[in-house]
């Protein structure tokens, strides 16, 4: 049965965990992550900077330095394969190819040595037979698609001659070069402006019908959330602490955090005198607790079990799973046993 | 309070030129007119490069100014000052910046950084007062006095600008320039930071120039509101008028182009977007400079520069459709409901 429904799963994440040395000890900068995404379907992914938001899309794409950081435990799964056992060779044709990925930084992104069109021409080359004459050609074609006026002569020029929101279109030309099936984008709007967000996010949905490509999108604006996705994943501090369907999760959140996370921004629909907010910062790394719950110390619900049992992600009602012990579900199954074993 | 207003500052044709080759100049800010009132907070926004940021360091005179002139209490910054007369302004203006990592100095303790200012003006006279001072200070904007002894590398982004606010308001200035302070920062700390900036407001009577391209935080924490577009002021309105009645193009663009953080409301509105960049500053477009992107451009768009007029009261707008000579009140109407 539960096998059925992952069956046509695009990506999933199986117990993920991936940690960084820190002096010689491993620390997990994300824990037990599990979700999937589904084929043509725009997921989400959000939570505040340090919650393990870009470890998890690195992961995905295997591009962690192996010097300092390692996938300690559980799968990748993509189409079926899994892409934690890939040798390095193996993966470079996943990447680009199957799984695309847009970064933040369109500046530092993009090498500043080279045309645009070399680097748009070198995905091609890497994964197509294909002449020169051919490869510029599509090139322009792609940046056509993507909305840059003037290719032929773009094509010729460097990075730096380009603004935010062009560079940001030749980076999803290059993505999209070989239609992916998913794409991963890394906050790809955080460092534009309104208008050109605007545009962006238009040209994202629109490429995504077209393609039929799944997009993980990873952000910290839940104004972005709320206009592109079909489902919403919240981390916090490098756990998932609710997955729900985005028309859900707007109107009536699960967890404490996601809840506080909705209340403290301003909505220009209304008038507030005071924004919510929530006290205290993500606990460091080294300093995260072991046992209960990672929110706990911050959580304005937080009771006594909130610090002693760590809570498990289970579904709290129809396509809403959350990761907090105000709910049943979410205690682990040989909690009982525990509570009983304390009173004899 | 409203039929009292005490203007603070006037901002009078105030142009901010930078030299780039001979014949070349950026202008940054071009000829903006606007009044800020005691106590108010004014919102200052636009896109990335509009010169909100250059006009709020000319305000200061951390820039000079190329022309025009900033009253402040109905004195000019910009005239000519000795060293002593224009140390009495820098103590009653006082700025917080963007970017909570790089506006700190790394090798001084937190403690320096915060009575740096009371220091260079002299405010106190042993040891003791100042130490009893930052104290004061550090717990007012919520740390505590231990964090004096610590370096900034130590601070979290969001504890940082409040080490930033607390040296802003060491020698107790009357008007603060915020260039976008909470950009830097998570959801929840931005939350954090503005509840705080509000809190000081109230005790301390400070007046504020909000800088920053966050319009649902502008219209959160301002009164009233300016909206600039390549170096030219579009729209000033009180902050309510703003978001109810936009009159400028840009401004409507600017106000659709911001994601609501409500999928059912977001997916069935009809948004307005405006197409390209903004134009280089170096060269930019005649007459109205929003007029290559603007949804609405006439022919007179980019022949005549349009009037800063005042549409309706306390509503400022520079755009050819409101001016009867161009188009018909009727038209503007129409245009006004379309949206």
């Amino acid at each position: 049965m539960i096998q059925n429904q992952h069956d046509n799963d695009l990506l999933r994440l199986k117990n993920l965990h991936t940690g960084f040395m820190i002096d010689g000890e491993l620390h997990n900068a994300i824990v037990d992550v599990n979700f999937n995404v589904k084929p043509k379907e725009v997921v989400c992914v959000v939570g505040e900077s340090g919650c393990g938001k870009s470890v998890m899309s690195l992961s995905i794409m295997q591009l962690l330095p192996k010097l300092n950081s390692k996938i300690s435990a559980g799968e990748i799964l993509f189409n079926g394969e899994d892409l934690t056992k890939k040798t390095d060779k193996e993966m470079n044709k996943v990447r680009g190819k199957d799984i695309a990925m847009i970064f933040q930084e369109p500046m530092t992104a993009l090498n500043p040595v080279f045309t645009v069109g070399s680097q748009l021409q070198e995905v091609l080359f890497n994964h197509l037979e294909i002449t020169s004459k051919d490869a510029r050609e599509k090139s322009i074609e792609l940046m056509r698609q993507v909305g840059i006026s003037r290719p032929e002569k773009i094509i010729d020029e460097y990075p730096h001659q380009l603004s935010g929101g062009m560079r940001q279109r030749v980076m999803i030309a290059m993505a999209v070069a070989l239609h992916p099936k998913l794409l991963i984008a890394d906050e790809p709007t955080t460092a534009l402006d309104v208008t050109v967000q605007a545009q962006i996010l238009e040209l994202l949905k629109d490429i995504q019908e077209k393609e039929d490509m799944a997009i993980m999108l990873i952000t910290h604006d839940l104004g972005v959330v709320a206009e592109m996705a079909h489902k919403v994943i919240v981390m916090y501090a490098g756990q998932v602490v609710e997955t729900s369907d985005v028309i859900k999760l707007f109107k009536n959140p699960k967890h404490p955090y996601t809840k506080a996370l909705l209340n403290s921004i301003p909505r220009m629909d209304r008038d507030e005198e005071k924004l919510n907010t929530i006290g205290g910062v993500v606990p460091s790394l080294e300093n995260m607790p072991q046992v209960g719950c990672r929110f706990a110390g911050r959580c304005p619900k937080a009771f006594g079990d909130c610090t002693k049992v760590t809570p498990k992600i289970a579904e709290v009602s129809d396509g809403q799973s959350a990761r907090c012990l105000l709910y049943e579900e979410c205690y682990p199954e040989n909690h009982i046993n525990e509570k009983e074993e304390i009173k004899l | 309070m409203d039929n009292n207003k005490e203007k603070l500052l006037e901002i009078k044709n105030l142009k901010k030129h930078f030299k780039m080759d001979r014949n070349n100049y950026l202008k940054a800010v071009d000829d903006i007119s606007f009044d800020i009132y005691k106590g108010e907070t004014f919102g200052l926004v636009g896109e990335s490069g509009c010169g909100k940021s250059t006009a709020g360091r000319t305000i200061l005179r951390l820039y000079e100014a190329t022309e025009g002139a900033v009253n402040f209490q109905g004195e000019n910054v910009h005239a000519k000052k000795s060293k002593k007369e224009l140390k009495k302004f820098n103590r009653s203006m006082q700025m917080i910046f963007q970017d909570p990592y790089a506006s700190l100095n790394p090798r001084m303790t937190v403690k320096d950084i915060i009575a740096e200012g009371m220091d260079i003006h002299g405010l106190v006279k042993s040891k003791q007062q100042r130490t009893d001072r930052v104290n004061e200070l550090l717990e007012t904007v919520g740390l505590n006095a231990e964090h004096g002894n610590r370096y900034p590398h130590e601070f979290s982004g969001g504890q940082r600008q409040r080490i930033g606010i607390a040296r802003a308001l060491a020698v107790n200035p009357d008007f603060i320039v915020a260039d976008e302070p909470i950009s830097a920062l998570d959801v929840s700390i931005q939350a954090q930071v503005v509840n705080l900036l509000k809190k000081l407001q109230r005790e301390r009577g400070l007046t504020y120039l909000f800088i920053a391209h966050d319009l649902s935080m502008v219209k959160h924490i301002s009164d009233r509101v300016g909206v600039m577009y390549l170096g030219n002021m579009a729209e000033v309105a009180t902050s309510d008028d703003l978001y109810a009645e936009p009159l400028h193009p840009y401004t409507q663009a600017l106000l659709s182009a911001i994601p609501i953080s409500d999928p059912e409301v977001e997916r069935s509105r009809e948004r307005i977007i405006v197409e390209g960049d903004v134009p280089s500053p170096i060269n930019p477009p005649s007459g109205c400079r929003f007029r290559t992107r603007c949804p609405m451009a006439m022919e007179v768009c980019s022949k005549v520069t349009p009037e800063w007029q005042e549409y309706s009261k306390d509503h400022w707008v520079a755009c050819h459709l409101y001016n009867d000579k161009y188009n018909d009140e009727n038209k503007a109407r129409q245009n006004l409901t379309k949206v």
